[in-house]
C-alpha cells in the first residue's frame, strides 16, 4: 500500500469548561489513504467530531489539542499556525457539517458563499469564479444552477442546502473531505441522495472522505474503512464488511446488536445498557468496561491497541483495544442468545 | 440585491394608513388628556381681568364647545398647521417647532453620531478582544455609560470642564466647544448601550454555525467577523436605533435644561406647565410623527439587512 495521506499519531484535545476540564479525545491515531472512506462511528461524546475539528483546529471556544502530529503530505497539521491552516482549510481539506440549516450564512447568497471560497484559495476573477461556482451546482446536481446561485440559503430545502454546502468544500478540490454527520439532520430518502452523491463524487474526483456518524447504517452503506470511537479512544478498527461479519470489540458488538431487525419485529430491543463515561474523570482502564458484559479484572488496565499481526484472533487488518484480542485471553464465550 | 423588487408597496400603504390612525388616536387622547387637567393657558396667579380672559378664550377658540375646537384643530393639522402658540403671542407652534428643533438637532445628530461611530466600533472592538483589557475597559465604561444618569454626567462634566478647567464654555452653542459636553452627556447612555448590544449580539452570532464553515472555508479570522458575523449581529443594534434617533432628535429636557439650550425638549416641558395648548398638541404630534417614521426606516432597513425578511406575503 502507498504512503498514507494522513497519519495522526496520539491525537489528545480537551475542552477547558467552566465545570472542569472535558477530555474529548485521548489518544486517537488514524490512517487514511487517498481516495478511501473512512467511518468514524460512535455514540455523542464518543470524540469523533472533535477528532475531524482538531485536524483543522476548528474547535469551539475552551477547545485546546495537547498532543499529536497529523501528518498530511508530509506536513504536520497540529504544527501549523492559525494563519498557516488557513491556507489547508477549504482547500486541500473541506468540510461539510452536520445542519445544512445553520451551517449557511443566512443572509448571504448562495453564490457568493462559493465565491468567496474560490477567491481566498484561487487567483481568480469574479466571474471565473461564478461560472465555477454555476458547474459546481451541476456537479452536485442542483436544478438550474444559473439561477439558483443568486438564491438564499432559506430558499433551498434541507437536501439541497447540503448539496450547496458540499459544493463549497469540494470548491477547491481538497484532498480530504470531512463530512461530520452529513446525513444526520435530514430526511431518510434525501439522507441516501446525498450518501450516493459523496461516494459518487469520491469516485469522479478521487478525494479521500472522513465521514463522522453515529448511524451503522450509513457506515454499511458508505465507508471503506471504518474506526469505532468511545470515550475519546478508538475501539476497533477494520474494513467494513469486516466489522460486520466479525465484530471483536464487545462495545461494536453492543452496537450491532442494538440495530433493529426487521424479523425480528415485536421482540425488545436491546440497547448497550449504561450510560457514557463522565470524559472529565474517565476510568482509568478501557473506557468501556463499566458497562462491558464482559469485563475482567485487567480490564481497569488500559488495553494496548492489538493489530492482527499480535493476535491470532484479529484478521489481519483489524485492530482491537480489548484484552479479549490478548492471545493470553479465555477463549471467548459464545455469543449471548439475544 | 433584491431589495427593490421586494419592496412591498402595499404593505407600505398599508403602514402609512396605519400610521394616520395612530396619529388619530394620539391626538385624540392628548387633546382630551390635556383638557381634563385643570386650569388653562389664561389662568395664572396674577388674575386677569375677567373681560380679558374672556376676550382672549374668544380669540384663541376657547369659548367654543369642545368638539368644536376638536375639529378645528383637526383641520389645522391637516393643512400642517399647529396653530399659534397661546402664551408667546404672535409666534406659531410650527415656527415654535421649527427654532427649537434646529438647535435641538444639531446636538441631537452629533449624538447620533457618537452613538454609532463610537458604541458600535466599541462593541466590536470589545468582542474582538472578548477576555482582555481592551473588553474590560470598553464594558466598564459602558456599564457606566448606563448606569449613571445623563444629568449627572452633565453636572459633573460641566463642572471639572468648564468651571475648573475652563476648556469647554458653561452654556450655549457658541462656539464648536460648547457642542462637546450636550452631545457627551446626550449620547452617553445611547453610546454605552449600543457597545453592549453590538458586543453581545457579534459573541451571539459569532458561536453561529455558518462562522464554523466560514473558518473551515480557510478565511482569515478578520474577514470570518466582519464579512459573516457583522451584519448579522447588526440587526438588533439597528433594531434599537431607530427610537434612539427620535429620542435623540427630539431633544431631552433635562440636557437642555442643564446647558441652558432652546430646544425644542425644553419648548415641551413648558408648554404644559403653561397649558399651552397649541404646543402641547404641536410637539406631541411632531415626536409621534418622527417616532413612527423612524421605525418605519428601521422595519425597511430590515428588508436590506435580512433577506429572510419580506413584507409581501402578510395577510
Amino acid at each position: 500500500m502507498t504512503a498514507p495521506l494522513l497519519s495522526l499519531r496520539d491525537l489528545r484535545t480537551e475542552y477547558r469548561t467552566d465545570r472542569g476540564v472535558v477530555q474529548a479525545v485521548r489518544g486517537v491515531e488514524l490512517t487514511l489513504h487517498r481516495g478511501e472512506i473512512l467511518g468514524l462511528v460512535g455514540e455523542s461524546g464518543s470524540g469523533k467530531s472533535v477528532t475531524c475539528m482538531s485536524l483543522l483546529k476548528l474547535l469551539k471556544r475552551g477547545g485546546h489539542i495537547t498532543s499529536g502530529t497529523a501528518d498530511f503530505d508530509g506536513v504536520d497539521l497540529l504544527s501549523l499556525s492559525d494563519r498557516a491552516l488557513t491556507r489547508v482549510r477549504g482547500d486541500r481539506i473541506g468540510v461539510i457539517f452536520q445542519d445544512p440549516m445553520s451551517a449557511l450564512n443566512p443572509t448571504m447568497t448562495v453564490g457568493r458563499q462559493i465565491v468567496e471560497v474560490l477567491m481566498q484559495h484561487r487567483r481568480i476573477g469574479k466571474n471565473a469564479a461564478r461560472a465555477r461556482a454555476v458547474e459546481l451546482f451541476k456537479l452536485v446536481r442542483i436544478p438550474s444552477p444559473e439561477t439558483r446561485i443568486d438564491n438564499y440559503p432559506h430558499e433551498f430545502s434541507g437536501g439541497m442546502r447540503q448539496r450547496v454546502m458540499i459544493a463549497i468544500a469540494l470548491a477547491c478540490e481538497p484532498d480530504i473531505l470531512i463530512a461530520d454527520e452529513p446525513t444526520t439532520a435530514l430526511d431518510v430518502t434525501i439522507q441516501r441522495q446525498i450518501l450516493a452523491l459523496l461516494k459518487e463524487l469520491r469516485d469522479r474526483l478521487g478525494m479521500a472522505i472522513i465521514l463522522v456518524t453515529h448511524d451503522l447504517g450509513v457506515i454499511a452503506e458508505t465507508a471503506d474503512r471504518v474506526m469505532v470511537l468511545y470515550g475519546g479512544q478508538v475501539m476497533e478498527e477494520a474494513p467494513v464488511a469486516d466489522l460486520f461479519a466479525a465484530p471483536q470489540h464487545p462495545y461494536t458488538r453492543g452496537l450491532l446488536a442494538a440495530i433493529p431487525d426487521p424479523r425480528l419485529a415485536g421482540r425488545p430491543l436491546s440497547p448497550v445498557r449504561g450510560s457514557p463515561p463522565d470524559m472529565r474523570s474517565p476510568p482509568p482502564g478501557c473506557p468501556f468496561a463499566p458497562r462491558c458484559p464482559r469485563a475482567m479484572r485487567i480490564c481497569a488496565t488500559p488495553p494496548p491497541m492489538y493489530d492482527g499481526t499480535e493476535s491470532a484472533r484479529l484478521r489481519p487488518t483489524q485492530r482491537s483495544r480489548c484484552w479479549l484480542a490478548d492471545t493470553n485471553a479465555p477463549a471467548p464465550t459464545p455469543e449471548p442468545a439475544e | 440585491m433584491t431589495g427593490a423588487s421586494r419592496l412591498p408597496l402595499m404593505w407600505l400603504a398599508q403602514r402609512i394608513g396605519m400610521m394616520l390612525l395612530t396619529l388619530l388616536a394620539i391626538i385624540t387622547l392628548t387633546f382630551a388628556l390635556m383638557h381634563a387637567v385643570p386650569g388653562g393657558p389664561f389662568v395664572s396667579e396674577k388674575m386677569l381681568a375677567p373681560e380679558i380672559e374672556a376676550a382672549l378664550n374668544a380669540k384663541f377658540g376657547l369659548d367654543q364647545p369642545i368638539w368644536r375646537q376638536y375639529l378645528n384643530y383637526l383641520g389645522g393639522v391637516l393643512t400642517f398647521d399647529l396653530g399659534p402658540s397661546f402664551k408667546y403671542p404672535g409666534v406659531s407652534v410650527n415656527s415654535m417647532i421649527a427654532d427649537g428643533l434646529a438647535v435641538t438637532a444639531q446636538t441631537g445628530l452629533l449624538a447620533m453620531i457618537c452613538v454609532v461611530a463610537v458604541g458600535v466600533p466599541a462593541g466590536i472592538v470589545a468582542a474582538l478582544n472578548r477576555g482582555r483589557w481592551p473588553d474590560t475597559l470598553a464594558m466598564f465604561l459602558a456599564s457606566l455609560g448606563i448606569a449613571v444618569p445623563s444629568y449627572v454626567i452633565a453636572t459633573v462634566a460641566l463642572y471639572i470642564f468648564a468651571l475648573r478647567l475652563g476648556w469647554t464654555p458653561a452654556f450655549g452653542l457658541d462656539d464648536w466647544r460648547g457642542y462637546i459636553l450636550p452631545v457627551v452627556a446626550l449620547s452617553g447612555f445611547w453610546m454605552s448601550f449600543v457597545a453592549r448590544l453590538t458586543r453581545s449580539n457579534l459573541l451571539e452570532t459569532m458561536s453561529q454555525d455558518y462562522i464554523m464553515t466560514a473558518r473551515a472555508k480557510g478565511l482569515p479570522a478578520r474577514t470570518v467577523m466582519l464579512r459573516h458575523g457583522l451584519r448579522n449581529s447588526l440587526i438588533p443594534v439597528v433594531t434599537v436605533l431607530g427610537p434612539v434617533v427620535a429620542n435623540l432628535l427630539t431633544g431631552s429636557f433635562v440636557i437642555e435644561q442643564i446647558f441652558a439650550l432652546p430646544g425644542i425638549g425644553r419648548h415641551f416641558v413648558q408648554s404644559i406647565t403653561n397649558r399651552d395648548y397649541t404646543a402641547i398638541m404641536g410637539i406631541t404630534i411632531f415626536y409621534a410623527v418622527f417616532l413612527m417614521l423612524m421605525i418605519l426606516i428601521v422595519d425597511l432597513l430590515y428588508l436590506w439587512l435580512d433577506p429572510r425578511i419580506s413584507y409581501g406575503d402578510r395577510k
